[in-house]
């Protein structure tokens, strides 16, 4: 093993891309671009104000102040809410035409209920079509509720109105980050996924093409009638497409942090750290996958079969732990999986590099074997 | 040119000692085709031998055999002393291998491609190398693009850094498959000024071809169909084998003679 040979290769390997403004732009500017899009997505669905009916039926027992009154004026006096009070019908008929997002109807006895520390129920309606925007509203309004509830009635236990709020998982989990305190918004709970999967995803399809057309324009010929040794080979790769990872990376983050401003937590170092022992990986797999294509459309065939089921599985879209088992097996499988874990805990919940050793080490181990499997690819001997 | 040849002809100047290559009844059976098919031929030192055939019959396995590329399906093959494939690590780091396909990095520049090729055959000291650079840059009369990239350049040009590339080690064996293929006949000739040149330096030249004009130029001539030699000698014996004073005629006639024996066997 030389070392003077590996840096050759990474050497030469960085400075093809010095030279290939095309690459350049897809490493730095794409991520960037991506970002941009997902941060203003997020960040103007969580600005968005959210329609709401409400529907008054509370009927006081004589002498009785109404308990919904009050409650109903917090929520008209909510910035993230334009109320506007309607009867049942007319209020229902609004949500089904699209002009409200969601009708709240306070029934006959609502306070009479309180009073007694029974259930008492406030009805939601939704129009539902697209899921996305009813969880969305649905969140913005149980998150007034909740906290106009905290301020209008301090002495009644959050119990009495479990049931005003809708059983559907996204709810409860906007519910508990409210007594959380912490508002945390969707971009700053994706964005460590983001990190890592375009991480992975750029490298992974620039190493594998360059290296395919390593083999294609002839080159590997010349470089195994070389001393060059196949590890050597995917080891200067590696560094190569490494240095630009780290840049990347470094780029994305700190766009991340400090344009888009994305709550973080834990240490800057460590989030670099975990995603070149992720992108490491990528580079190792790029290589070994351009064994098996002829050409540049073969290799960008792989993108679906590598990249989509990491993408599905590896958390993004459904917390691992609430896959079907055989499903969560699949997702152990996946390096992006690992680094998300460890994305996630350092960025959000602000724990050390050191406490998520476990991912880190699977990730590097990931990388490690692709690497051998990789340089028994790049075969000296052709025949 | 024509003097120079004249002077040359017959065994190379430098052409003596141990044979650089002696291959031994070597066989390679690719699937059902059989591309070397009990190839024995010694090259001697500084010699500059030509491999003649058709397309298909085994030039280009024999070069890659050469250098490692290929493991014989039996048979012998000993370059510098060492047996390959199984010691090809001690013959690589003096071979230079000029492929069929110009082989280099586009985006790079034509310093940068050599320079590279360079780093990767060990020239560590950075001033050393780059005088080596310099030097072959010279030879091959490029060292004023030094700075293009080479996806920039001409198919001429592209070509004379390849070779560029195969020399830039200071390599005692350089082995060209077809390097003047689709180059311009006074391409052609600049190149073979650089042979002699090389050779003139000592250096063992193996070069395939199905260039008639090119084989003349050689030292020594094989003549390799299906996988086997044909005849073997300089140009001038070749033509008194073939009983004409035209290469081309002369080696069809050889050819076809075999063609024969083949038949009668």
């Amino acid at each position: 093993m030389s070392l003077a040979r590996i840096f050759a290769i990474t050497g030469r390997v960085i400075s093809q891309f010095r030279h290939d403004h095309r690459s350049l732009g897809l490493l730095f500017v794409a991520p960037i671009l991506i970002m941009s899009i997902f941060g203003y997505v997020f960040r103007s669905q969580e600005n968005e104000v959210t329609r709401v009916a409400i529907v008054n039926e509370d009927s006081p027992a004589a002498g009785q102040e109404s308990a919904a009154g009050p409650l109903i004026d917090s929520l008209k006096a909510n910035d993230d809410l334009v109320v506007t009070e309607l009867p049942r019908e007319a209020g229902i008929e609004a949500v089904r035409d699209g002009t409200q997002q969601v009708a709240l109807i306070f029934g006959p006895g609502f306070s009479e209920r309180l009073k007694a520390d029974r259930k008492a129920v406030i009805e939601v309606t939704v129009e539902g079509s697209n899921p996305g925007e009813a969880s969305g509203a649905l969140a913005a309004v149980s998150q007034a509720i909740m906290g106009e509830v905290a301020v209008v009635f301090r002495q009644i236990v959050p119990p009495a109105f479990a049931s005003a709020v809708p059983s559907e998982p996204p709810l409860e989990i906007e519910v508990t980050r409210l007594y959380g305190s912490d508002d945390l918004e969707m971009l700053d709970f994706f964005a460590p996924m983001f990190i890592a999967y375009i991480g992975f995803f750029m490298i992974f399809l620039l190493t594998s093409v360059s290296f395919l057309r390593e083999r294609t324009q002839g080159t590997m010929e010349r470089l195994s009638a070389s001393p060059v040794t196949r590890l050597e080979l995917v080891l200067g790769y590696m560094l190569g497409f490494g240095f630009f990872s780290v840049l990347q990376a470094a780029v994305l983050v700190l766009f991340t942090v400090y344009a888009l401003q994305v709550k973080y937590s834990g240490n800057l170092a460590s989030i670099f750290v975990v995603t070149l022992a992720l992108v490491l990986g990528a580079v190792n797999l790029g290589i070994l996958l351009s064994a098996f294509a002829r050409n540049e459309l073969q290799a960008i065939q792989f993108i679906p079969i590598v990249i989509l089921p990491q993408v599905l599985l590896s958390g993004l879209l459904w917390p691992v732990q609430e896959m079907p088992g055989w499903l969560q097996g699949v997702a152990r499988l996946m390096p992006l999986t690992y680094a998300i874990d460890a994305l996630t805990d350092i960025m959000i919940r602000g724990r050390t590099l050191a406490s998520n050793w476990v991912p880190l080490v699977v990730l590097l181990g990931f990388a490690a074997v692709v690497a051998v499997l990789a340089a028994g690819t790049v075969r000296r001997e052709v025949a | 040119m024509v003097m120079v040849m004249v002077e040359r002809d017959g065994a190379g100047a430098g052409a003596t000692g141990a044979p650089m290559v002696e291959a031994r009844g070597l066989v390679k059976k690719f699937a059902e085709v059989r591309a070397l098919d009990g190839l024995s031929l010694a090259i001697r030192r500084g010699e500059t031998y030509g491999l003649l055939g058709p397309n298909g019959s085994g030039k280009t396995t024999f070069i890659r055999m050469l250098a490692g590329l290929v493991r014989p399906t039996s048979g012998e093959l000993v370059v510098m002393g060492h047996r390959v494939p199984a010691e090809a690590s001690k013959v690589l780091p003096h071979l230079g291998y000029m492929t069929q396909q110009q082989a280099l990095y586009t985006d790079l520049s034509v310093w940068e491609n050599v320079e590279f090729f360079a780093r990767i055959f060990g020239l560590k000291e950075k001033e050393a190398r780059h005088g080596r650079v310099r030097e072959v840059l010279e030879l091959v009369e490029l060292l004023d693009r030094k700075d293009s990239a080479v996806g920039t350049l001409s198919g001429g040009m592209k070509q004379r850094v390849s070779l560029a590339c195969a020399l830039v080690h200071n390599p005692e064996l350089v082995l060209l498959d077809e390097p003047t293929v689709g180059v311009d006949p006074q391409l052609r000739q600049t190149f073979w000024g650089y042979f002699r040149m090389l050779n003139a330096r000592g250096v063992t030249i193996v070069v395939s071809s199905h260039v008639m004009d090119e084989a003349d130029r050689c030292d020594r001539l094989g003549l390799i169909r299906n996988g086997v030699l044909l005849a073997e000698g300089t140009p001038g014996e070749l033509k008194a084998l073939g009983g004409s004073e035209d290469l081309e005629d002369a080696f069809l006639a050889l050819s076809s003679r075999e063609k024969v024996a083949e038949a009668v066997r």
